[in-house]
């Protein structure tokens, strides 16, 4: 059901990557460092333009928590128990 | 319409670690600036050479999504052979010139934040509540003898409470989950989300938001924790996302240089 989630380290398809969590790390996070030329966009503008992208891309990139593509990184309650080992609290 | 040179920075690694095979934004060609120990791996950006024209492409949805996508490919192939410290997007300078001058400069907090995410990966967390769980709310009706409008109201007033009801128990959870997730992990932050209010509507009310620092030995322990927490708090859908390079684990104090 959630092959990505039980991958190792970093074999999970790039391009599968959830969108939403892609734009919230790489324009939310990461080294700031002022720049020859770094974006000058506002934080308040980069979550309208963030939004206008995904409004625009909903239903193709993030078809919802639970209802992913396999590869989307998505741990569904239900399908926890099989991979627990014993006695680890 | 390429402008004036400009130098796209994805990532720092240690001089040490491999440049990835893959390229860059644009399917520009990668390669690294190296200064004492450090290696920013970067790629030609001339299209970005203007000031304004990132900004302006950047508004197109479809456009910030390939440079996002593209950005994160490099970070991520990077990350898969060595320790990584992410660049936020949009991070460019003029020549090899200015991105040895940012490796001097800011040496110390790169080799820091180096040590800090080198064999560890991050690990995104996210709980929703799941009000229509809360089976004890089908037991709350007392009024069969009310007249039907007050029986109307009473019912929706029973059934806003017991949604309140879920949710500030789902509040409480997510504080339990994230104590015991911070327990196994080397650090935690909050995220903030630019998702959270479409995601309101399609699945419940975000009561968590974390990413997690985790030793990339511990990752079975983290997600079986995950899972346990996930079975414990029926109330909550938990989200996991990951193994992500340590965006949220590098943010440097100050921003700007010297």
């Amino acid at each position: 059901m959630t092959p990505a989630i039980a991958d190792p380290v970093g074999h999970h398809p790039v391009q599968r990557v959830p969108l939403v969590d892609l734009l919230d790390r790489v324009l939310g996070k990461g080294v700031v460092v002022s720049g020859d030329l770094s974006i000058c966009i506002a934080d308040v503008e980069l979550v309208r333009l963030s939004l206008r992208l995904l409004l625009s891309s909903i239903r193709a990139d993030v078809p919802g928590v639970f209802s992913g593509p396999a590869a989307q990184p998505v741990l569904e309650p239900a399908a926890a128990p099989a991979r627990l080992p014993e006695g680890s609290r | 319409m390429t402008g004036e040179p400009a130098l796209w920075v994805y990532a720092v690694t240690p001089t040490g670690s491999a440049l990835p095979s893959g390229c860059g934004v644009d399917g520009e060609a990668l390669r690294r600036v190296a200064h004492a120990g450090l290696a920013a791996v970067v790629s030609a950006a001339g299209w970005a050479g203007r000031p304004g024209v990132l900004e302006q492409e950047l508004r197109d949805p479809k456009r910030l999504e390939t440079v996002a996508r593209a950005h994160h490919e490099v970070v991520e192939a990077c990350f898969r052979s060595g320790p990584t410290v992410p660049f936020r997007l949009g991070t460019l300078y003029r020549s090899d010139e200015g991105v040895r001058d940012l490796l001097a400069q800011r040496r110390e907090e790169l080799a820091t934040a180096l040590t800090m995410v080198a064999g560890r990966v991050e690990w995104g967390v996210q709980a929703y509540a799941v009000t229509s769980h809360d089976p004890s709310t089908a037991t709350d009706e007392p009024n069969d003898t009310a007249p039907p409008g007050t029986a109307y109201l009473l019912r929706r007033r029973s059934q806003r409470m017991a949604r309140e009801r879920a949710e500030r128990s789902a509040w409480e959870a997510a504080s339990q989950v994230d104590a015991a997730l911070t327990a196994v992990a080397v650090a935690a932050r909050s995220q903030s989300s630019v998702g959270a209010a479409w995601r309101r509507d399609t699945v419940g009310t975000q009561v968590l938001n974390m990413s997690y620092l985790v030793e990339e030995a511990a990752g079975d322990q983290f997600r079986t924790i995950v899972g346990q927490l996930a079975r414990r708090y029926p109330g909550l859908a938990l989200r996991v996302t990951g193994p992500w390079p340590a965006y949220s684990f590098v943010e440097f104090k100050g921003g700007g240089e010297g």
